[in-house]
């Protein structure tokens, strides 16, 4: 049972409140918030590798800082913005869509919050440091992280860094787990979860399961830099690969579910279908989640020292799992009635772009064709057009979808149109050429590249794009802006949605729903109380 | 003796259309349902109430399989024939043996070098000038051993031209064989390892192994230096 909660007058700003809340659904707005922010610091330090990039010859920075530069940009775009942001849609939003007053473990998922930020805050203060932040890539690969490799303070507070901020998700994965598993509301059945919340379940999973092994990975590497003797020996240097990647992987799809799901959600309210092959995706996205645990040895493919053939077998079933995701996504589609709105734009961007990704991905996953392309631009592109073409846009759809839920009014539409076509172009001119210069010969983590190796042109081509997707950006910024400002009241139900979270205000009271629940018989209760009204 | 290029192009040649045509038919059927189910096309008509299809979809999941079966076992045909010849895991000592190659090369990787020793000849290349790529002669369109160790951090010794890298690690010797075509070959480290990493270079010239057996005296003559 819940415990008496003060209601402060809305729009009073509290200290307590704002430090101390453990309601969901502001922990999760501020995490919203802070992932955010480090976006748009992970995107400035973008910015200035493609400006080096841009032309063969070094213009814009030394070779130690782009080093940097592109350490900090990978550790904050992954652990500092898109696993939390991810996160934070399914805690705002499980509890809200199981019928749910409160999320389990209130006070588990402000720790989360503080310990994430707090990571976040301590990687960045490497730059304030004599030695720079940690320049060993965001994977911080054992021996380059050494005590010998990379000797100061910046790599140290790299480690704890990724480590606090880790150590949040997996709080955040636990309370999510529990609230989906615990405290669905009378009727929910677990087959009668909303399609989001299950990604969300899958994705939580391999929260718990994978990413304690980096917070153990983290502390090792801590402990060999202090006192040594941890990654020493005959293959001493490859347990790191092992241990990191077995995180990793996993890691990736946890970026990947929760905006797979948002889109799902958007595709059947904006399609007026519920959504299709509900009993195939649903299954499928454990597969995916489990099978996500046994393929991290791709990323291992030219160590000469695990069984490639293994690891390209499990990769390449990946294929059987997206694909029933695909196949459903388009089924709901299929003799619906689209409306074309802004969330729906992002979410049909993302299918067909995370496809280019995914696609990709199949081409690595072989080990004759990885012999080649591996650390080449090649896979650049690959990860890039799965986590930016793809959950970016879907990140973006959820946001456009369930602003109006977090805010009570509306982003501008058309201003949302206009954001989703610059950043269309922008990402292709952005990350499509790398497919080119990669399978060219053309590294990744370099700062410069031969003025006679020709690709001069696409890289140019490349920072244009760049550049277009800030100003992407900066009109969703200005959205935001105008939006705050000259409101449109979104009501509590603007989509004509299907699940739960549309039937309470917006923003939702401190305990989620103030009158009963509709009837829950199906995964879609509001769309079946509708049509029964109709 | 396998050229890595070709079996990289023979999967590469299969995989590329499939995955082209596989991202056609997703993106044709999502423009054609774009714009056939539009809301304004038929204002008045009711979406469909279908959730689902078995028959359909256990077909297309069966096709699916049949797909990765496909491309599992394509590629494992290019592969087994890549690591028999080059050495995968723990293969490396075996590839030696079987390949008997016509030269075997000492590599030693050092922040930020290529070191290349000629086993049994007492020829070392190195770099001319800092930042400047090792020249590394091999006689072309026969097998080449390398069995190379780093020695501080991990680095990856890649040649584009014949679509292969493997790792050069701190505390054991990696060993692979290859076949160069004559002529010259950019190689470059494809594993970060620090400060001067994309000048850590190299130009692999294969000579007809006639002048390639020149030019190894000429060097055996004049001494161990570039």
């Amino acid at each position: 049972m819940s415990t008496s909660t003060v209601a402060l007058p809305a729009g009073r700003f509290a200290w307590i409140e704002f430090l101390a809340s453990t309601d969901h659904k502001r922990v999760a707005r501020r995490a919203i918030a802070a992932s955010i922010g480090f976006l748009l610091a992970g995107g400035i330090l973008a910015l200035v590798m493609r400006t080096e990039l841009a032309q063969p010859g070094m213009q814009v920075v030394s070779t130690q800082s782009y080093n940097a530069l592109f350490t900090m940009h990978g550790s904050t775009m992954i652990y500092l913005f898109m696993t939390p942001i991810a996160l934070a849609l399914g805690l705002y939003l499980v509890p809200l869509q199981v019928g749910a007053a409160e999320i389990a473990l209130p006070r588990t998922a402000l720790a989360g919050l503080v310990f994430y930020i707090a990571g976040g805050l301590i990687m960045w203060s490497g730059f304030l440091t004599n030695g720079g932040a940690g320049r060993a890539t965001w994977i911080g690969v054992d021996p380059l992280s050494d005590s010998i490799n990379s000797p100061g303070s910046g790599m140290d507070l790299w480690i704890w860094g990724v480590a606090l901020a880790n150590l949040g998700f997996i709080l955040w994965g636990i309370c999510i787990l529990a609230t989906a598993l615990r405290k669905r509301a009378p009727g929910m059945t677990l087959l009668r979860m909303p399609i989001f919340s299950w990604t969300m379940v899958a994705t939580c999973l391999m929260v718990v399961f994978s990413f304690p092994v980096l917070v153990v990975a983290m502390v090792l590497l801590w402990f060999d830099r202090r006192l040594g003797g941890i990654f020493v020996g005959n293959d001493g240097a490859v347990v790191w690969q092992h241990l990191f990647w077995f995180y990793a992987h996993p890691l990736v799809y946890v970026m990947f579910f929760p905006f797979v799901g948002a889109v799902a959600e958007t595709f059947s309210t904006f399609s007026r279908r519920r959504f299709f092959g509900y009993n195939f995706f649903v299954p499928s996205v454990l597969l995916f989640a489990a099978l996500s645990t046994s393929v991290w040895g791709h990323h291992m493919f030219t160590t000469g020292q695990v069984s490639n053939q293994f690891f390209a077998l499990t990769s390449t079933a990946i294929v059987v799992p997206a694909g029933i995701e695909y196949f459903d996504l388009l089924g709901t589609l299929w003799r619906g009635k689209i409306r074309f709105t802004a969330p729906f734009l992002f979410g049909a961007g993302f299918l067909i772009q995370f496809l280019v990704g995914g696609l990709t991905g199949v081409i690595v996953a072989s080990p004759p064709l990885d012999y080649h392309l591996n650390n080449s631009y090649f896979v650049v592109a690959h990860f890039h057009y799965t986590l930016f073409a793809g959950s970016a846009f879907g990140m973006f759809a959820g946001l456009y979808y369930w602003w109006p839920k977090f805010t009570g009014y509306l982003l501008r539409d058309g201003l949302g149109k206009v954001h989703f076509w610059i950043l269309v172009v922008g990402t292709h001119l952005t990350f499509f050429p790398m497919f080119i210069v990669g399978q060219e010969g053309m590294t990744r983590r370099i700062a410069d590249y031969p003025a006679d190796a020709g690709w001069g042109t696409l890289n140019l081509i490349e920072t244009v794009g760049a550049f277009l997707i800030a100003l992407a950006v900066l009109v969703f910024a200005v959205n935001v802006l105008i939006s705050r400002r000259r409101r449109i009241p979104a009501g509590p139900d603007p989509w004509d949605g299907q699940t739960l979270e549309w039937a309470t205000s917006s923003p939702p009271p401190r305990d989620n729903f103030d009158g009963p629940l509709p009837p829950i018989r199906s995964y879609a209760p509001l769309y079946d109380l509708k049509e029964q009204n109709a | 003796m396998v050229r890595t290029d070709e079996q990289f192009r023979g999967v590469w040649e299969v995989y590329l259309p499939i995955a082209a045509g596989a991202f056609l038919i997703v993106l044709l059927t999502l423009l054609f349902f774009l714009w056939r189910y539009r809301q304004r096309r038929d204002p008045a008509r009711s979406p469909s109430d279908t959730v689902q299809g078995h028959v359909v979809e256990v077909s297309y999941v069966a096709l699916l399989v049949a797909t990765v079966c496909f491309l599992v076992f394509w590629t494992f045909l290019h592969e087994n024939r890549i690591d028999g010849f080059t050495g995968g895991a723990t293969g490396g000592e075996r590839a030696e043996a079987a390949a008997a190659p016509a030269v075997s090369i000492d590599v030693v990787a050092a922040r930020w070098t290529w070191r290349f020793e000629y086993r049994g000849t007492g020829v070392t290349q190195l770099p001319g000038a800092p930042d400047e790529p090792t020249e590394l002669y091999v006689p072309a369109d026969s097998t080449v051993h390398f069995a190379a160790r780093s020695q501080d951090v991990l680095h990856d010794f890649w040649v584009p031209d014949v679509r292969f890298q493997r790792q050069v690690w701190p505390d054991h010797v990696e060993r692979w064989n290859l076949v160069f075509d004559e002529g010259r070959h950019q190689g470059l480290c494809a594993w970060f390892c620090g400060l001067r990493h994309q000048t850590m270079r190299v130009v692999v010239i294969a000579l007809p192994p006639g002048r390639f057996e020149d030019w190894l005296r000429r060097r055996q003559a004049r001494g161990s230096r570039a």
